[in-house]
């Protein structure tokens, strides 16, 4: 079973190797560079401008994300459908198997609640007056917790198993104390507890892999599942088969959506609409790329970081969404419709030029209410130029290189 | 005469995989596209319906071809594919909204021949839910109903009775003899030999990407000399053929 595991974790790391090259292009990785830069000088400026009011309730706000953080780390187990017949005969003796799995999964979670637990420092430290050690005591404990969540998330997938949630919840709440814990002098004392608490959750582990039996109907939905979610982001950047569409009905939408002439010339855009609407990789991107923008925004005192920050959000929201134009390209009716092959790059433009000069006014009005009218006459003419060049330049670019006509 | 097949030469890429394929489909008659899997049949209709194009030779619609007049040409057809294609994020009723804004028909009067259809096909209390969530033989049902709301001169219909209950065979077949009766022209490709003998006006058989034989029935007997056959026999014979 270890040889197992080794053969789909390669598999499994060549594979995930391709999607990030293609995530972590040039274009993206320079974007990414800028968004960096400016949140931390952003954040870097709003620590020192820190007032007393915000002081007393902003600490609990970062005892509620590091706690919540517990929650990040999931089980890489590399299961697959078929496993539930081909490995039925070995559901007793895959604990070697589970334990590489919990292993390599640790990884991302800790990394991730470690830096974290860096990120929140600084208002931790101007706050509750936080030292180095306290921190670090506190990093040392969000791994330890993330190795217990692990632990019980690996036993949760052996058959017969009571609920496992209050036992999570407990892991977080035990976060959350930690993060309080880091203005007392007691600041070591989660660390201790964490440590045992692993210590005694490995010896029951160890017992109940000796003697359990893998559920394996279980444990392929939830890998499905998650691996569903990589693919999502993925599917940002690149085309990735296999990847199922996530429809969300948004019934409360249907009076507006009903709205409009049903015309021929209309076709692409009632398509559209709708797509960019149920589809949570377009509409919900689009909802959180602008309210990342407008919280960033609110973080900065300099009318042309405000500026940057909506240019980079709408430059992003563009690249996402122009896609849309080839969403349907295996539906074979989109190519036998009697319309002609512009009016589907048109629909996109009405669309895009509508998302983008609604970035472009919530970005003004954010500008103009956290820096003042330099930011927001800025962030019009900005957004505005780049609309147009979205629309009028990228789009239709880009459409002539990925439709066939 | 609605669709015209002359010397078609055709396949994916660089490979052939018709060879001067030709026939015709008369206005108001039903013909067959018989033929073994992987003899052309799905490349000839991606030809006709404009998803390949001709490395030689010709399809026309009405007198339309794809490069005289797009649109007049792609209007003219409805196609019933064999696998159902549906988009996951509309809705029934906004499927079918969607196909009469793309035809450009009339709204009030397409609803209207829908409400029969859909009752027909026992769909008319599901307009507000996703298709995709459907059973195959119900996603077929949408995709029929789409194609005979139109008026469209051809209809081109793709395996159409995989997956459908006996009622619902019994409807579409019903279908298919209102468009003939109409004028229109109604190409079938299918392997329900039976069937397609009891309700085909006549039948083109293709082997190896080429046609084999072409005609009515009595045409077709003669042509294999098998007096008295039925279809299956004939398509039987066909295989045998060195």
């Amino acid at each position: 079973m270890r040889q197992l595991w080794q053969r789909r974790l390669r598999r499994h790391l060549t594979q995930q190797g391709r999607y990030l090259r293609l995530v972590f292009n040039d274009q993206f990785t320079i974007v990414l560079f800028v968004i960096l830069g400016a949140a931390l000088y952003g954040y870097a400026q709003f620590v020192r401008g820190m007032s007393a009011t915000v002081s007393g309730w902003l600490p609990w706000i970062v005892v509620v994300l590091v706690a919540l953080s517990v929650r990040v780390g999931q089980v890489a187990t590399m299961f697959t459908d078929a496993d539930a017949t081909f490995l039925l005969p070995r559901a007793a003796g895959m604990g070697d198997y589970l334990l590489a799995a919990m292993r390599y999964s640790l990884v991302l979670p800790v990394v991730a609640t470690v830096l974290l637990c860096v990120a929140a420092w600084p208002v931790l430290s101007v706050s509750w007056h936080v030292g180095t050690a306290s921190i670090v005591c506190l990093a040392v404990t969000g791994a330890l917790v993330q190795y217990g969540d692990l632990m019980l998330q690996t036993n949760a997938l052996l058959l017969d198993q009571p609920a496992q949630l209050p036992h999570r919840v407990s892991l977080v709440l035990l976060m959350g104390l930690s993060v309080y814990a880091t203005q007392f002098p007691v600041y070591w004392f989660p660390v201790v507890a964490a440590a045992v608490m692993d210590v005694v959750l490995r010896v029951w582990l160890q017992q109940r892999l000796q003697n359990g039996q893998v559920n394996f109907l279980l444990a392929a939905q939830n890998e499905n599942a998650r691996m569903q979610r990589v693919y999502r982001v993925y599917s940002m950047f690149t085309d990735v088969p296999g990847l199922r569409a996530t429809i969300k009905r948004r019934r409360w939408l249907d009076g507006f959506l009903r709205r409009g002439a049903r015309k021929q010339a209309r076709t692409w855009d009632y398509l559209y609409l709708r797509g960019f609407i149920r589809r949570p990789e377009y509409g919900n991107l689009f909802i959180r790329l602008t309210v990342l923008a407008v919280v960033l925004m609110c973080l900065s005192t300099v009318a042309w970081t405000s500026m940057a920050i909506g240019l980079v959000a709408m430059y992003l929201t563009a690249i996402q969404i122009v896609p849309l134009t080839t969403q349907y390209r295996e539906v074979v009716f989109a190519h036998l419709y009697p319309l002609p092959a512009t009016a589907r790059i048109a629909a996109l433009q009405r669309l895009l030029l509508c998302l983008l000069l609604i970035q472009t006014l919530v970005f003004t009005v954010t500008g103009w209410l956290t820096v003042g009218s330099m930011a927001a006459g800025l962030s019009l003419l900005a957004g505005v130029l780049l609309a147009a060049l979205v629309v009028g330049w990228y789009v239709p670019r880009y459409s002539h290189q990925h439709l066939q006509w | 005469m609605s669709l015209e097949v002359t010397k078609l030469n055709g396949g994916y890429g660089q490979v052939p995989v018709l060879h001067d394929v030709s026939f015709n489909v008369p206005d108001g008659q039903v013909i067959g596209l018989i033929g073994l899997n992987g003899a052309g049949k799905s490349t000839t209709i991606k030809h006709i319906i404009g998803l390949l194009q001709p490395q030689s030779g010709s399809v026309t619609v009405n007198g339309y071809t794809l490069a005289t007049d797009a649109s007049a040409y792609r209007g003219s057809i409805a196609y019933v594919p064999e696998t159902p294609v549906l988009y996951p994020e509309l809705t029934l009723r906004e499927h079918l909204e969607l196909a009469m804004m793309a035809y450009g028909l009339d709204q009030d009067e397409s609803w209207r021949r829908l409400d029969r259809l859909l009752k027909m096909f026992r769909l008319d209390n599901k307009l507000d839910w996703f298709p995709d969530n459907f059973s195959k033989g119900m996603k077929q049902k949408v995709m029929i109903a789409s194609a005979f709301m139109t008026d469209a001169s051809l209809f081109i219909i793709d395996e159409p009775f995989t997956g459908l209950d006996p009622v619902a065979v019994h409807d579409l077949i019903t279908l298919v003899n209102e468009q003939k009766a109409r004028g229109a022209s109604v190409l079938m490709s299918t392997h329900v030999l039976a069937t397609a003998q009891e309700y085909a006006d006549g039948f083109v058989l293709l082997r190896d990407g080429r046609v084999r034989a072409e005609g009515t029935l009595d045409a077709l007997r003669s042509e294999f000399d098998l007096a008295g056959a039925s279809l299956d026999d004939i398509y039987m014979a066909m295989t045998r053929e060195v």
